[in-house]
């Protein structure tokens, strides 16, 4: 029998064997969001190309007239980002960073783990892992997804900003997840780190909702309030930087959003560590 | 002989007077070795500090020569352990879950698996999670004893069986000490203690207050007799005649009497003669010893 040091791959299986079904749902789900997502504005940018109301702001123009141009289209792609498609992978990490250590911890089921030659930073590494490579797969499903759909309906060959939006919305879930993570190596009540993880998961989200109405965007449209964007440096949806992703296959790119993910991969790093660490030295009930 | 279990001053304070405080024992290869309390006393923080899982605030615990807490990992090459509270991880059926943890513990050869199966009646293809508290016990006994180890720590290990299967359970404990191993149980059961165990611990309030060799308890070197004679004068008669060292005189009629467990013969010969209404001997349990101990304790 020798020691599992550093990755466990019966834990590995064992989380697979638990959680495939969970991942896949969310994935769907996902993919289902972006199709009727994009369906819908493609439909908006179509009626707003061949409509009439063109021809109204061109005349309004020409009087003088500055009207701010409504375009739904905009509101609905910035939503997508920041908030429609986030909300079944944050409950995923969520759920599944709690469910991997705390709660097998806080009900005993952990000492059938520690109770064999696996070392702790194996455990911790091996959920670590996990916690990784579950976001990677979903995001990378519905980015290929959305891709499609973009070709399919918009006629969008281009995917590289697509692409780049999503890599950038799986650093952001894995600073969640890591965050996450944090709480469930911390605490030994399943409850305690739910509060932890799941609080900062939802004062996030929140955050961001209310963020994505103060946007540039939104207020350059009349539709959005300058002040609710505070909530953009209140959240770490707020460094996902999806207007300078736009920019990536244009001829001006706008580098902005390469630090702001450095920032939330730093994060991710700094908690896992930290977490791990945690795991490593603390007194276990089992 | 070196020990293969060694506690020395061993204090784990959770505050407000819970954990455990100066906590020294020991015990041989082979020895089968009993833990008792009640509840609260600290029982299950010493065994949770044995498999690693708590890190004592003072003191030291070896095994094997080796530091129970930094060398958690290497020594669960020699330990299978049943917690106290028993939850499994999330496996469909107790098969699916013994299969897994047969991986953890590289077995290739189910074959002891099976016979311990069959020998506590376990149904494995049943929902882990709808089991009643005897077959989640009995699954958690095979896993423990399945990867065959040197060392078995358990917590209360017959928490939830039937008499029978309790009785085959001790079974069981019997044969591993026949194949040497070193056993360190917990119970709240004196019975089980005594039947089994060569030594056991008492531990009250987090503080060991005894340890005992129950070999003397079953086959103690003084015997305890109550003898009940027809008349009060009889009895003065016979305490007078015969000078014990220890005599007891209860009510009128009636005597205890401690003498060698060899002289009862002595014994029998004096009461010729007299007419008796009582003879009976006086077994000292663990129990009895466990109450003395708590009381000496408090």
């Amino acid at each position: 029998m020798k020691t599992t040091k550093l990755f466990s791959r019966p834990l590995f299986g064992q989380n697979i064997r638990t959680y495939w079904f969970f991942a896949v749902a969310v994935a769907l789900i996902m993919s289902m969001m972006s199709s009727v997502v994009t369906i819908a504005i493609n439909a908006i940018q179509t009626d707003l190309a061949g409509g009439t109301d063109t021809a109204i702001f061109e005349r309004m123009e020409k009087m003088g007239l500055e009207i701010p141009r409504m375009d739904p289209s905009v509101i609905l792609d910035t939503m997508y980002y920041k908030v429609i498609v986030l909300i079944p992978i944050f409950l995923l990490v969520v759920v599944v960073a709690n469910a991997l250590i705390a709660s097998q911890v806080d009900d005993g089921s952990m000492a059938y783990i520690l109770s064999t030659p696996t070392e702790r930073r194996a455990v911790a590494f091996t959920h670590m892992v996990f916690m990784l490579l579950v976001p990677l797969v979903v995001t990378g499903i519905v980015c290929g997804v959305k891709c499609a759909l973009n070709e399919q309906i918009a006629g969008d060959a281009d995917a590289a900003a697509t692409v780049v939006k999503f890599a950038g919305m799986y650093v952001l879930t894995e600073a969640v997840a890591a965050i996450c993570y944090l709480g469930s190596c911390l605490f030994n009540q399943s409850s305690r780190a739910l509060i932890f993880g799941g609080g900062i998961t939802v004062w996030c989200f929140i955050a961001s909702l209310l963020g994505v109405f103060g946007s540039d965007k939104l207020v350059d449209m009349g539709v959005g309030i300058d002040e609710l964007d505070i909530f953009n440096r209140l959240t770490l949806v707020g460094l996902l930087d999806i207007t300078a992703m736009e920019t990536v296959g244009s001829s001006v790119v706008n580098y902005d959003f390469v630090w702001k993910l450095g920032v939330l991969a730093g994060i991710a790093v700094v908690a896992y560590t930290a977490g791990a660490l945690a795991f490593w030295r603390k007194d276990l009930p089992l | 002989m070196t020990n293969i279990i060694e506690f020395s001053g061993v204090t784990k304070d959770f505050g407000q007077g819970r954990g455990i405080f100066d906590v020294s024992m020991s015990l041989k290869p082979g020895t089968v070795f009993g833990y008792i309390g009640t509840n609260g006393a600290g029982k299950t923080t010493t065994i949770r500090s044995l498999m690693g899982f708590l890190k004592p605030g003072r003191g030291t615990i070896r095994v094997k020569g080796r530091d129970a807490w930094r060398d958690a990992t290497e020594l669960k090459h020699y330990m299978g352990y049943i917690p106290g509270q028993i939850e499994f991880p999330r496996f469909r059926t107790g098969t699916q879950f013994l299969q897994y943890y047969g991986k953890y513990l590289e077995i290739g050869d189910f074959t002891y698996m099976e016979r311990l199966i069959g020998l506590l009646q376990l149904d494995p293809s049943a929902n882990l999670r709808r089991m009643s508290k005897g077959m989640k016990q009995k699954t958690a006994i095979v896993a423990a004893l399945m990867g065959d180890q040197e060392i078995l720590v358990m917590d209360e290990p017959t928490t939830g069986l039937d008499p029978l299967m309790r009785d085959v359970f001790l079974k069981l404990i019997r044969e591993e000490k026949a194949k040497g191993k070193t056993i360190f149980m917990s119970s709240h059961s004196f019975e089980e203690i005594e039947e089994v165990c060569d030594t056991a611990a008492i531990i009250h309030k987090g503080r060991v207050v005894d340890t005992v060799d129950v070999d003397k308890i079953r086959n103690p070197e003084n015997k305890w007799f109550r003898i009940t004679f027809n008349t009060a004068w009889d009895r003065a008669d016979f305490v007078d005649r015969f000078r014990f060292d220890t005599v007891k005189i209860v009510g009128g009629r009636s005597c205890e009497v401690s003498i060698p467990s060899m002289d009862i013969m002595i014994l029998l010969s004096h009461l010729k003669g007299y007419l008796l209404c009582e003879f009976q001997e006086k077994h000292t349990t663990l129990e009895t010893y466990f109450k003395e101990a708590i009381r000496k304790g408090e």
